[in-house]
């Protein structure tokens, strides 16, 4: 029976300026936590981006719960379901936890094809599509120990009408209805969580009615889909997100999907936002980026703004955006370098001065910068170890910021280069 | 790890190989030493003293053309026990040029990797790579793919360039001639190859710090190359290339031209045998008296999916593979195998180029093997037997054993039954 084993432990509530504590009993033999605010582990198949077990094992404090999606296992149903042991299993994965999102952050897929009983999935041989029964057939084969359940979330669209947001709720509700009915009824799923997905576009009053009626069935937590970066701007997602927060119960965890930006992350937190997924690293690194964004802040809270505010008289440094030709401007964010640019062709420094993921002790910015420019293959594995690294640094930086009540310090800190 | 061998760790061998480190750092950046001669064959196994570390010979050494070995880091590299990789002279020249290497504190500093390297001279590339590319006397003509200049390779350009990237082993600027062109151009190239050799020699301006290889030309003509070998060898260099051979010839011509080098070339020399990979061709050609080889054959194959086994190779990206949950090879100690199926990377090339990094790492631990197993086999005096035994693993019957090979192990003593 679909319930919630897993407990949220807040050690810290402030409205309008996030929660701090810690996911316990997680997996299938309860022994995993997980700190929120924190973010999921994403991954193709089990596999962080680029790297195999060996590359993936230069970094430490890697999040305890791997992502993996169905748009990268559903081809895949015929040889799990052989293989009866699980997608942890084959992969070779073991000591985390697995959680199974329909989509794949990282890649967006086209629209227009969901029903009413139906959604679709991309994988590499085209779009597979999805009933309830295929969908929760798929979970046996994959064997999470927590998943989303199926979800109509296509209205991320610019004027998406009413009716269509509307039919997203109506639609996300029956499948969350329908995936509790199979799952309490399958064996193979003991055991196993599921969460929740909050739709509704970007209409108020559908956002509260979903997370109402959402909140009324016994899930273990909420994904809030529709958001993601690109469909609306913050201040809008913030709105939506803490009326949202209100529907839900205080102890049950929030998932924002879709949403990576470290600007955005730290705003949706103090919305109410416990989780993120981390495909952010590697859309930074599939553009040849380097994420070099600050967040270290002194702990005396009196230093820090000092610290903040020196840094502010002698920066103008190198860090800064890269040539507004570029055609790519608009993807590339201000917390990532364009090691592409030519201004690096001779930087012997490390990608992040401090940095201590493998990619900065052992290489320069001038290497990254040829391997980027003769297109060899280990730069995306170079650069996805030291992204990767500093993405989940921050999310540490940012725990103990609110543990310190010293978000707004690691705010400006995190957004001065905007 | 079981598999890794750490640069001359052999415990008996390290005091040998100190008082040689200390000769050498003396007098010369190379040396050699011969542990074990086959007395069948005209197999060695050698210590090779470079100056970042030993070398066991025979050595296969893994091509990182642009300054990486395609999604390999460093420090895999050396967990595999890598000791002497190759870059490459002509793509690391263009880009990012020699003047920014030695910067960077070399190749060794730009990539950041503490064993040994080896450039060729970047004449292969010439001919293999570019087109309209015209050779005098001065040297190779050619246009930059990147910006259309016209540039000349010559002798002491190439001797500058890897100057700069400062590997431990560079290669005299050769005249490449195809294997196939016959005629008097074979001939010019030849005596051009010698002239060159003393160009290069004169050019270099760190003969304390790197080796430069003389490489033996004359194509599929045993006259030629016996000129070559004879003039060649009265140059004082450290080590010779067998070259020109491993294009398009025949096999039977190949095996032939081998084995006439090693015939003359010294005993206390290091030969190195360019373009030769695939496992058949390194056997043989061990027996046949060669110490170092190249090829970009087994990670070039691996981005493809094709993985080396002890019984040919295996195409994960195969449907045959999709549910096949062993693992590459069952008895292989890499960490490809010692960690994933074939069906997690069949499945696994669909959505990440990590499935390419697993098998090259694959590759590499294969040929490393491979030539840990041959040069064990030396040391131990059972190499004939270990022939006989690798070739009936890798082949399902005696009537498919290549001609050539048979042929060219017969002339060392070898029969294979």
């Amino acid at each position: 029976m679909a319930g919630s084993r897993m407990k949220l432990e807040l050690s810290r509530v402030v409205q309008g300026r996030g929660r701090l504590g810690v996911l316990k009993e997680l997996g299938k033999t309860g022994q995993c936590t997980l700190e929120v605010p924190g973010c999921l582990l994403h991954t193709h198949l089990g596999t962080v981006p680029h790297l195999t077990q060996e590359t993936r094992g230069t970094l430490s404090d890697l999040p305890s719960v791997t992502q993996v999606s169905l748009s990268n296992i559903a081809e895949h149903q015929e040889v799990l379901e052989e293989f009866k042991d699980g997608v942890m299993k084959f992969a070779g994965l073991r000591d985390t936890v697995l959680y199974c999102s329909l989509h794949d952050p990282a890649t967006p897929c086209p629209t227009g094809y969901t029903t009413n009983k139906t959604v679709s999935v991309w994988g590499s041989g085209g779009r597979i599509e999805l009933t309830v029964a295929k969908f929760m057939a798929l979970q046996k084969t994959v064997q999470p120990d927590w998943y989303q359940s199926m979800a109509d979330g296509e209205t991320w669209l610019n004027n998406t009408s009413r009716k269509r947001v509307r039919k997203s709720v109506d639609r996300t509700l029956a499948h969350l209805d329908e995936c509790l009915l199979v799952h309490q009824q399958s064996q193979e799923l003991e055991g196993v969580e599921v969460f929740g997905v909050v739709e509704g576009g970007d209409i108020l009053e559908e956002r509260v009615r979903s997370g109402r009626e959402t909140a009324k069935r016994p899930v273990a937590g909420f994904c809030l889909d529709g958001l993601q970066t690109g469909s609306m701007d913050q201040a809008l997602r913030t709105q939506l997100i803490t009326a949202v927060a209100k529907e839900l119960p205080d102890d049950k965890p929030r998932l924002l999907q879709g949403v990576g930006r470290p600007d955005e992350v730290l705003a949706c937190v103090e919305a109410g936002v416990d989780l993120f997924e981390s495909f952010f690293p590697f859309q930074v690194t599939e553009r040849g980026c380097a994420l070099s964004f600050s967040f270290g802040i002194s702990l005396d809270p009196e230093l820090a703004v000092l610290e903040l505010d020196e840094e502010r008289v002698t920066s103008g440094e190198t860090q800064q955006n890269g040539d507004l030709n570029r055609e790519d401007q608009s993807l590339m964010t201000s917390f990532e370098i364009d090691l592409k640019d030519q201004r690096y062709k001779d930087d012997f420094r490390p990608l992040v001065e401090g940095c201590v993921c493998y990619c900065c002790q052992n290489h320069q910015r001038a290497y990254l910068h040829h391997l980027l420019v003769t297109n060899e293959l280990l730069a995306g594995v170079l650069l996805m170890i030291h992204n990767t690294a500093h993405y989940h640094a921050f999310f540490s930086a940012l725990r103990e910021a609110l543990a310190n009540g010293q978000l707004d310090v690691l705010k400006r800190r995190v957004l001065e280069r905007d | 790890m079981a598999a890794a061998t750490e640069c001359g760790a052999e415990a008996s061998t390290s005091e040998n190989n100190m008082s040689l480190k200390k000769a050498m750092s003396a007098a010369s950046p190379l040396a050699l030493r011969v542990v074990a001669e086959c007395p069948v064959t005209k197999a060695r196994a050698c210590d090779l003293i470079l100056p970042h570390c030993a070398v066991s010979t025979p050595v296969f050494m893994p091509v990182g053309t642009q300054g990486t070995l395609k999604g390999i880091t460093v420090d895999q590299l050396e967990g595999l026990g890598c000791q002497i990789c190759l870059g490459n002279t002509y793509h690391l020249g263009m880009r990012p040029g020699p003047d920014l290497i030695e910067k960077a504190k070399g190749l060794h500093g730009f990539m950041n990797w503490k064993r040994n390297l080896l450039t060729d001279s970047g004449g292969f590339q010439m001919v293999s790579l570019v087109e309209l590319s015209e050779v005098t006397e001065e040297g190779v003509k050619f246009k930059s793919p990147y910006d259309g200049k016209e540039i000349l390779l010559s002798p002491e350009k190439s001797i500058s360039i890897q100057n700069s990237l400062g590997s431990d082993i560079m290669m005299q600027l050769d005249d490449v001639v195809s294997s196939t062109v016959t005629g008097p151009r074979v001939e010019e190239a030849m005596h051009r190859s010698i002239r060159w050799l003393d160009r290069c020699i004169a050019a270099n301006k760190n003969t304390d710090k790197q080796n430069l290889f003389a490489i033996i030309q004359g194509g599929l003509n045993a006259e030629l190359r016996k000129v070559c070998l004879d003039e060649m060898t009265q140059r004082d260099v450290p080590g010779f290339a067998i070259g020109g051979l491993s294009g398009g010839e025949e096999k039977n011509d190949f095996w032939r031209m081998v084995t006439l080098s090693t015939d003359h070339l010294p005993r206390e020399k290091p030969r190195y045998l360019m373009g030769v990979g695939y496992a058949v061709d390194l056997v043989v050609c061990v027996a046949l008296g060669c110490d170092m080889f190249d090829c970009v054959f087994p990670t070039r194959t691996a981005r493809f999916g094709s993985a080396l086994v002890p019984w040919g190779s295996l195409q994960v990206k195969q449907k045959q593979y999709a549910k096949d949950f062993q693992p590459i090879d069952p008895e292989c100690q890499c960490h490809t195998c010692k960690k994933h199926s074939r069906a997690y990377l069949h499945a696994l090339f669909k959505s990440d180029t990590a499935a390419m990094h697993h098998i090259t790492v694959h590759n590499i631990a294969y040929q490393l093997t491979l030539m840990r197993s041959v040069r064990q086999s030396i040391v131990e005096g059972c190499f004939p037997e270990f022939i006989r035994t690798f070739m009936k693993r890798l082949f399902p019957s005696r009537d498919q054993y290549p001609g050539w090979a048979v042929d060219a192990l017969a002339s060392v003593n070898v029969t294979l039954e």
